[in-house]
């Protein structure tokens, strides 16, 4: 009936080798009840035998869902704090000055996930460029198209809006529904969600003022790293942004990049 | 014209239901219970076999409600162990503290899900569960199994309208 | 740092007060609101306060505003760790003068990252 101890070692490793989160032993439950969903949906007899089925028998997108399924919560609100004060401190103000004749601004969030990332965006743009009548649009991206129906209808439960929100934020653009919180309209509204395979064409995007690629480069191997921060270069305005994960850098990757402090947060910019 | 004359027991029951109490509980024991065994929902009614532990919180205002906790005696001092932490002894006060206080979290929570509802009051137990008020139903009940004993949820509410 | 923990529930007592000392913090408890008034005058300020809001003798929505008409206590950053989950009432308890807001159930995580948000999470070092 409960999680074998192979099945919850093996399960642990793939979601480290995948995501670099550490399951500890003891969240045996967090496993057990985060995939049941998913043996019930496979038609496994229970999560171990679910598990063991892909554990001799690998294949990729049953991977894919165990990691998703046991990732997606630990998304936060401003996820580390630090990248969202840098943005609202630093980037913003520059933002208005180097863009004041067309008051308007375009942000891509390019592993929005379920949504905590460009919703925090438009929320922190509200006092500054939206309080003085700037457009400000956040392009949201993801590969799976139902992390982007989360995201999309920005519907979080209690647990999630727990995690990194400040209070005053949640009562001020969140409106309760049932047992969950959404980001209301004018929020939503900010920010446009659409499918996008990172290793696939931006064409399609335009140019953006800051992007946003935080915690997803770690996914690939360093070819395929090099050619996408090559093309986030190109769908980035010249005097653009770039916010990497706290543990990513370009150096190494590409060298068309300079680094900026701000604070203890790396901007990247491109090198012109 | 029919609008604030009270609403009948149905509709107040309908603002609760098994889904939502579900995932109060889950939510509760990912946070608290995430190191010892999972709780197993049961696919059909169970009651708890007696002598039992009931702890319960009661929400006042106009769709005044109950929330009840029933566990077998023998397995809620294990449960209250699990809440702690604790491997030791524990004493009757915290077994019954431990349990005051599920319900206390699933109260709070079941009462944000009713309009207007008044206050929340602080937890009871006893060795039996209370009776609801006369006028009231069951809106949502959840039987589930922990460590091979048997625990329900069940939430009680009124209609404004009696 | 040192953090006063205000519920009625000692298990709830525990497990906050469990979490904050793994962060290296001193922690008092108290029963009540009453209690945890009485804490503060003997002082020394603690840096935070979590607070219950349903307690006998004194509810923690009293005790916040008591303690926000105190001007000594005006650098003690509370946060409300409560099962009330209306939009209202977070409200209410920030207008009385809360800093922050953490519905139970809350796993360790929330907990932390609150804490960040109140720039009082210690640097642990290990």
């Amino acid at each position: 009936m409960a999680l074998t101890p192979t099945a919850f070692e093996w399960v642990c490793a793939l979601v480290r080798k995948e995501s670099a989160i550490v399951l500890e032993k003891g969240k045996e439950y967090l496993v057990e009840s985060r995939l049941v969903p998913l043996a019930r949906a496979a038609g496994a007899a229970d999560v171990s035998a679910y598990v063991d089925g892909v554990r001799l028998r690998p294949d990729r997108r049953t991977q894919v869902a165990i990691v998703e399924a046991l990732t997606t919560n630990e998304t936060s609100w401003f996820r580390d704090g630090a990248p969202f004060q840098a943005f609202a401190t630093t980037v913003v103000p520059a933002l208005k000055q180097s863009r004041a004749t067309t008051r308007s601004v375009r942000i891509w969030s390019a592993a929005s996930s379920t949504g905590q990332e460009p919703y925090s965006l438009a929320i922190g743009l509200q006092d500054s460029l939206i309080a003085e009548g700037w457009r400000a649009e956040i392009v949201a991206t993801d590969l799976s198209t139902e992390v982007l129906e989360k995201a999309k209808a920005g519907t979080y439960s209690q647990l999630e809006v727990n995690r990194g929100l400040p209070a005053p934020l949640l009562v001020r653009h969140f409106t309760r529904a049932g047992m969950n919180w959404q980001v209301n309209a004018n929020i939503r509204q900010m920010v446009r969600f659409q499918q996008l395979n990172l290793t696939g064409s931006y064409a399609a995007l335009g140019q953006f003022d800051v992007v946003f690629l935080r915690n997803v480069l770690i996914y690939f191997d360093l070819a395929t790293k090099r050619d996408i921060l090559g093309r986030v270069r190109r769908a980035l305005k010249p005097d653009g942004y770039l916010f990497l994960g706290g543990a990513e850098t370009t150096l190494g990757v590409d060298d068309n990049w300079e680094r900026q402090l701000i604070g203890r947060v790396s901007v990247h910019r491109p090198k012109n | 014209m029919t609008q604030d004359t009270g609403l009948e027991v149905q509709e107040v029951v309908d603002y609760v239901e098994d889904e939502a109490l579900a995932q109060i509980v889950d939510q509760m024991w990912q946070s608290y219970f995430g190191h010892v065994e999972p709780l197993l929902p049961a696919l059909e009614p169970h009651e708890v076999p007696a002598p039992v532990l009931c702890a319960s919180v009661g929400i006042s205002g106009a769709r005044p409600g109950l929330v009840t906790v029933l566990v077998e005696k023998g397995a809620a001092a294990s449960l209250a162990a699990a809440l702690l932490q604790e491997d030791g002894e524990l004493t009757d006060e915290d077994v019954y503290d431990a349990l005051g206080e599920i319900a206390n979290i699933i109260g709070g929570n079941i009462k944000a899900l009713v309009p207007d509802a008044g206050a929340l009051g602080l937890p009871a137990i006893a060795e039996a569960p209370p009776l609801p008020r006369s006028n009231s139903r069951c809106a949502a009940r959840m039987d589930a199994n922990w460590q091979g004993h048997w625990v329900t949820f069940i939430v009680w509410l009124s209609g404004t309208g009696a | 740092m040192k953090a006063l923990v205000v519920d009625d529930s000692r298990a709830m007592r525990k497990i906050i007060a469990g979490a904050l000392r793994k962060l290296g913090y001193e922690t008092v408890e108290a029963a009540d609101g009453a209690e945890a008034l009485k804490v503060l005058q003997e002082g020394p300020l603690p840096e935070l306060a979590t607070v219950d809001w349903n307690m006998p003798v004194m509810d923690g929505l009293t005790f916040v505003t008591q303690v926000r008409a105190i001007r000594e206590y005006r650098s003690l950053s509370i946060m409300m760790v409560t099962t009330e989950a209306e939009h209202g009432q977070i409200v209410r308890a920030l207008a009385a003068g809360a800093h922050e807001y953490l519905i139970k159930p809350f796993t360790v995580e929330a907990l932390e990252e609150k804490l960040a948000l109140l720039g009082l999470l210690p640097e642990v070092t290990a």
